[in-house]
C-alpha cells in the first residue's frame, strides 16, 4: 500500500520525493491512537480492491477515494517474463464528466458501461467503508448502534 | 315576428344542398378527401421513418402541404441534437454532484473518526 500511495502522489504532483510510512495491516490500529488520513485511506483501499470480484493470482488491486474530486485505481501484476508491472489510473470528477488519467495515455472522459461501473463502484465503496470502517449509517451519516454484548 | 330559423349539423349533412351548387359541393368533398389522404400519408411516413417521432418534431410537409426543404430538415435535426446534448450535460452534472457528495461524506467520516 505504501508503494501505491507513493505512486499516487507521484502521479498527482509529479515527484517521487514523497516518503510514505510503512503500514501494518493490524485490525487494532485504532487502539494505538488516532489514525492518519493515509492510514484511513489504506483501510478503505483494502475494501475498494475487493469490489470488482476476485483478484487474479499474482495481482494486487487497490481502489480508493483520495479526495472529493479524485478516485484512484492501482493494479500490480507479474507479466509472463516475470517482470513486475503496475498501472495507476486517476479518475477526476469534473462538472462535465469523469476524466480518466493514466500514465502514458491520453486523458479521456469515461462513458457508457465504464461510467456506469464507476458510478456503481463508488457507491458500493462509500456504503461499505461507512459501515465497516467508520461505523456509520451510509444514508444518514449517523453512528450505527452497536448490538449489546 | 317569426322565430329565427337555425339548422343542426345533421340538417346540413342530410343530403340537402341548402342552396349550394352540386358541382361546388362535390368539389368541396373532393378537397376534404384529398386533405385527409395527405394527413394519412404524412403520418405513415413519420411513424415508419422516425420510430421515436413522439420525441421529435419531424414532418415531411408544411401546414400547406408543401414538402419541407432539406435545409429545414437539417434545422430540425440540429435542434434535436442540441436538446440531446443539453440532457446529456444535465446528467453529467448530476453525476458529478453525486460523486462529489460521496467524496465529501467520506472526508467527513475521516475527520470525525
Amino acid at each position: 500500500m505504501a508503494d501505491i500511495l507513493k505512486k499516487t502522489f507521484e502521479l498527482l504532483i509529479g515527484t517521487d520525493s514523497v516518503t510514505v510510512p510503512k503500514l501494518s495491516r493490524s485490525k487494532n490500529r485504532r487502539a494505538k491512537g488516532k489514525l492518519t488520513k493515509r492510514q484511513m485511506i489504506q483501510m478503505e483501499s483494502e475494501i475498494g480492491g475487493t469490489l470488482f470480484g476476485p483478484v487474479p493470482k499474482g495481482h494486487r488491486r487497490e481502489f480508493f477515494n483520495l479526495d472529493p474530486d479524485t478516485w484512484i485505481w492501482h493494479e500490480e501484476w507479474t507479466d509472463r517474463a516475470g517482470k513486475r508491472r503496475m498501472s495507476t489510473t486517476r479518475y477526476e470528477i469534473h462538472d462535465n464528466g469523469v476524466l480518466k488519467a493514466q500514465e502514458g495515455a491520453r486523458y479521456s472522459f469515461i462513458e457508457g458501461e465504464e461510467l456506469e461501473n464507476f458510478m456503481i463502484s463508488t457507491r458500493v465503496y462509500y456504503e461499505r467503508v461507512a459501515r465497516e470502517i467508520y461505523n456509520r449509517d451510509p444514508h444518514t451519516g449517523q453512528p450505527l448502534i452497536q448490538p449489546a454484548v | 315576428m317569426a322565430p329565427i330559423q337555425t339548422k343542426s349539423m345533421s340538417d346540413l349533412t342530410n343530403n340537402q344542398n341548402h342552396g349550394i351548387e352540386p358541382a361546388f359541393q362535390a368539389e368541396l368533398q373532393h378537397e376534404a378527401e384529398a386533405a385527409l389522404a395527405r394527413m394519412d400519408k404524412s403520418g405513415q411516413i413519420e411513424s415508419s421513418t422516425y420510430p421515436d417521432s413522439h420525441r421529435r418534431v419531424v414532418t415531411t410537409e408544411t401546414a400547406n402541404g408543401e414538402p419541407i426543404s432539406p435545409r429545414d430538415l437539417f434545422s430540425s435535426d440540429r435542434a434535436y441534437e442540441l436538446a440531446e446534448e443539453a440532457e446529456r450535460e444535465r446528467q453529467q452534472k448530476e453525476q458529478a454532484l453525486s460523486l462529489r457528495n460521496l467524496g465529501h461524506r467520506i472526508s467527513a467520516f475521516r475527520d470525525n473518526f
